[in-house]
């Protein structure tokens, strides 16, 4: 991760410049990241040239006569020369010229073999789709036959029924390839077929075809397109395929697979290029998406023992992140401070969007490369660079128990790969410690055999499998029934005294906030707005946002009185917010609040070692 | 999980499924060989018959009878092993697809074998190392091998290895002077059988020119497969809670992401043989290669209609088994596939 902060000419002036083209040109669109790429450019630039290419090929030539394979037998098997770039071939036509034109045949084809295959694909797996029962069945088991042969094996075989010819074939590979679109049209048309806008026009009586035609296909096409844009380079392979085995288009229209046999192989090379230039367009999307990993060497762990309860474990002053898309810097955390003390369970809570996810994944190292963290990370008192350190020191529990788990190892297996031993006692130990009972059956069995609760709890014993001092829980119980997150709660604030640990408790549940947490802080647009202990904080709110945040959670007594929510939105992580963050959503907010930010300030006397009561708003008056 | 009685009911129920599939196949192969054409008998015959030829191929195939019956009759021949006789070399079709069936399978078996060997730990290479330099090279790799028509990159290996450089031989499945009996009609195997190691060697260099060219879409496909699954399993939360628990990389690799990614493209990776099996018209046509493809493509160029049909069937039906197969494995190896 790079903790460095940008350069102000990366962060300002490309920033500024990417911002400006991505207003002209739609962006986000994939198109627009295709053909921003210089592979997409180069791509795009081939595949018109091609098409240009294969039009305009009587033009381009002056042996139009050749490419329509009329022979000139007195120039047969010539090298490549000024007169005929590419040679000529065993009947003296030149190559260039067959190659143009072999190119028009291939166009033919592909566009033929695509055009033919979606309409009879989007036929059947509409009615299919749209009738469902008997009708789906027998067309399904009827695609499903065509599928079981050998793509091309079909092709050949119908090929050689109908006799080779252009227009044959087009239509053996059509009939090779139509299945896959139905496929994909009627699981499209299944999910279509029960959508409120379909269902309400066949209610009123709108007859099937034109339901079918005006409402259901339209709408199925989408990854139609996307699929025809990728077969009609395989189509062109399929065809060369036939015409190599003599199946192909008779002479007179000669695809790109058959003339290349005769001669020197530097006469291929034409058809060669064309082809591979004109699959370059699919390649494979999705990098850059991923977070880049590191692994950090395992790190000694000290045992937990003989230290005082109250020490800060970890501390860190003054964090920022920021991600730095195409489009523009983001702000996800912006000046962030904090302690976690040994046997302390600390609440972090706030909207969605407020950075609290993206503070403690920064701290761990698991931001994408291209996000920027700055800032003082310090571990038992230790400084340490926060570029994904604390990893050797925590252990992370997940919203969702069941991602969070590897579906095809048995958890007794996992255990053993992250607490590094065999030994079946240990592994029992450490589910048993995670509140599961009969361990030694649980280690053989695997994630998806488990109850939600139960995942829940063999995450948390993976979790202790890394002997950490501090566990980081990200709403560890929003997936869970009611009963299971108040087991799951009183687990954590169980292993935290047995174990002292440091506990990170990541959540909106303001209950469950209250329910375990010593302290709590509350962030808002990636600064602090308030933080103290729990019962001061949430008993007694100082920041007009806590205040805000309690009074929108539905009580029992208020019921029939309206769920009071906070108007207006998050602000945005592109923009500057001079003043404070809460301001343009506040009813007390001040000329001032809109300029100025406001200093955390302490809401009650100070006690010595030990963070008290403090909040970032100007309504704040410091005791004396 | 599955005890045995459920996991031979789940066998039972899948083969069922295949053997209706296999009908299909058969029907389908029988509409287009009897009602497709507009004269079968003619077809049949061949274009340069004579007039009192087409009849006789006419009663021979009772075209003349209702189609139901001709179906029929079509079934009982198939089940007693009966697939008719060339017309062109008045062989049964059967005893020819016998002696060249092994040749491609054992073509296809090497190619799919080397694009897994080589094609899962390139992926896996490319998906952790993913937009830098060796992943950039692996994929451009893939998409060359993806794009490369089979026949094309056959003659220039031929002019590269065999005429230009003399490394390896030109075409065939062995040397003429290199003789040993054919027990399974493996020679890789028949050759380890005759005791012989220049035997096997000969068979080896025979095998190398035609299974690198076979197995190059295959690869291609296999590495992409791979890449992607794996760039999807590692950006997944167990995987990410197992870099956070510093499990060492290689160990995230190579043992907890590597099956989450292989096992949902086992039955993906079905279609790489599949892809072997088609391209043998044009790999064995090329290196002269005795086999099902080269039967099937020198029946097409002569014409020879029922052992076009034949070979047909006999090469799906082997694919739909194949597929059978693969589904079975990864209903034993993968947890998650219910069996039931």
């Amino acid at each position: 991760m790079d903790s460095e902060p940008q350069s102000p000419a990366r962060r300002f002036g490309l920033g500024g410049l990417r911002r400006a083209r991505s207003r002209v040109a739609a962006p986000g669109s994939a198109l627009w990241h295709f053909a921003r790429s210089r592979l997409g450019m180069a791509a795009t630039v081939i595949v018109v040239l091609f098409l240009l290419a294969a039009v305009f090929a009587p033009w381009l030539t002056p042996y139009a006569d050749a490419g329509r394979g009329v022979p000139d037998l007195p120039v047969r098997l010539q090298g490549p020369s000024w007169s005929h770039w590419l040679g000529t071939d065993d009947l003296g036509r030149d190559v260039l010229a067959r190659v143009l034109f072999g190119a028009r045949a291939a166009l033919l084809v592909a566009v033929g073999v695509v055009v033919t295959s979606v309409v009879i694909g989007v036929v059947v797996g509409a009615i299919a789709g749209y009738f469902g029962r008997w009708v789906d069945e027998i067309l399904m088991r009827i695609t499903d036959t065509f599928l079981a042969f050998p793509p091309l094996l079909l092709a050949v075989l119908i090929a050689a029924a109908l006799g080779a010819s252009l227009r044959n074939t087009v239509i053996a590979i059509a009939i090779s390839w139509w299945p896959w679109y139905a496929r994909l049209v009627r699981s499209h048309v299944l999910s279509l077929r029960e959508r409120p806008f379909v269902k309400a026009v066949r209610a009123i009586g709108v007859p099937n075809r034109r339901v079918i035609a005006k409402h259901i296909v339209p709408n199925a096409m989408a990854p139609v397109w996307v699929q025809a844009t990728a077969d009609l380079g395989a189509a062109v392979l399929t065809a060369a395929g036939l015409s190599f085995v003599g199946l192909g288009p008779r002479p007179a229209h000669r695809g790109l697979g058959n003339h290349d046999l005769r001669g020197p192989p530097i006469r291929a090379v034409g058809p060669m290029v064309d082809r591979r230039l004109r699959r370059s367009g699919h390649r494979d999307r999705g990098h850059g998406l991923q977070p880049r990993r590191r692994c950090h060497p395992r790190r000694h762990r000290s045992p937990h023992q003989g230290r005082p309860a109250m020490t800060a474990l970890l501390e860190v002053d003054d964090l920022h992140v920021t991600f730095n898309p195409p489009a523009g810097p983001v702000r996800a955390v912006r000046g962030v401070s904090l302690q976690v003390r040994r046997g302390e369970i600390l609440g972090v809570v706030g909207e969605s969007g407020c950075g609290k996810t993206v503070l403690f994944r920064a701290l761990l190292g698991l931001l994408p490369a291209t996000a920027s963290v700055s800032g003082a990370m310090r571990v038992s008192g230790e400084d340490m660079p926060t570029d994904g350190t604390l990893q050797a020191a925590a252990a992370l529990v997940y919203q969702n128990p069941g991602a969070a788990l590897n579906p095809v190892f048995t958890i007794g297996r996992q255990l053993q790969i992250v607490a590094g031993t065999r030994d079946p006692e240990v592994l029992c130990d450490l589910l048993s410690r995670a509140g599961l009972v009969e361990p030694r059956r649980l280690l053989g069995a695997y994630p998806h055999e488990f109850s939600g609760g139960m995942r829940q709890r063999a995450v948390i014993a993976l979790a202790l499998a890394q002997q950490p001092q501090l566990l980081i829980a990200d709403e560890p119980t929003t997936a869970l029934d009611v009963t299971t997150q108040a087991q799951v709660l009183d687990l954590i604030a169980d292993l935290r005294h047995r174990h002292q640990l440091a506990v990170v408790l990541i959540s909106h549940d303001l209950a469950a906030i209250r329910r375990v947490c010593d302290r709590v802080m509350v962030l808002y647009a990636g600064r602090v707005a308030e933080t103290g202990e729990t019962n001061e904080v949430l008993g007694a709110p100082s920041h007009p946002y806590t205040q805000a945040l309690l009074e929108s959670v539905p009580r029992p007594e208020a019921v029939g009185g309206d769920l009071a929510s906070i108007p207006g939105s998050v602000p945005d992580g592109r923009d500057e917010i001079p003043g404070c963050a809460f301001a343009p959503r506040c009813r007390h907010a001040s000329d001032g609040c809109r300029t100025d930010q406001p200093a955390l300030r302490p809401v009650q006397p100070v006690k010595p070692a030990q963070p008290g009561h403090a909040a970032a708003c100007v309504l704040v008056e410091t005791p004396v | 999980m599955s005890g045995a009685g459920v996991g031979t009911r789940y066998l039972r129920r899948r083969a069922a499924t295949s053997l209706l599939v296999i009908l299909g196949v058969v029907t389908i192969t029988f509409v287009i060989s009897r009602i497709v054409p507009a004269d079968p008998a003619q077809l049949y015959a061949g274009a340069r018959a004579r007039p009192e030829q087409v009849e006789q191929v006419r009663q021979d195939l009772n075209l003349d009878a209702p189609v139901t019956s001709q179906y029929v009759s079509y079934l009982g021949d198939l089940l007693q092993g009966d697939l008719g006789v060339s017309f062109a070399t008045r062989r049964p079709i059967a005893q020819d697809l016998r002696r060249f069936l092994p040749a491609t399978l054992e073509l296809a078996l090497a190619a799919t074998l080397l694009s897994m060997v080589v094609g899962i730990p390139a992926g896996v290479l490319a998906a952790s190392r993913q937009s830098r330099m060796s992943d950039t090279s692996i994929r451009l790799f893939a998409v060359t091998g993806v794009s490369m028509p089979v026949f094309w990159s056959a003659l220039l290996l031929q002019l590269l290895f065999a005429s230009k450089l003399g490394w390896l031989p030109l075409a065939g499945r062995t040397d003429a002077s290199v003789n040993f009996d054919e027990i399974t009609g493996f020679f890789v195997i028949d050759s380890v059988l005759s005791g012989s190691w220049s035997n096997f060697a000969d068979v080896m260099v025979h095998l190398a020119l035609p299974v690198a060219v076979m197995a190059a879409y295959p690869l291609g496909l296999t590495i992409r497969l791979i890449r992607g699954s794996m760039l999807e399993v590692l950006g997944s939360d167990y995987i990410e809670a197992a870099t956070v628990a510093q499990v060492p990389r290689r160990t995230v690799l190579s043992r907890l992401a590597l099956k989450n990614a292989v096992l949902p493209a086992l039955t993906v990776l079905g279609l790489t043989f599949a892809y072997s099996v088609s391209s043998a018209f044009l790999v064995e046509t090329v290196f002269a290669w005795p086999g099902l493809g080269k039967y099937l493509t020198d029946a097409v160029v002569r014409v020879d209609f029922p052992v076009i049909t034949a070979a047909a069937l006999a090469v799906t039906v082997v694919y739909v088994l194949v597929n059978l197969a693969l589904d079975l494995v990864q209903a034993r190896l993968d947890p998650r596939v219910k069996l039931g």
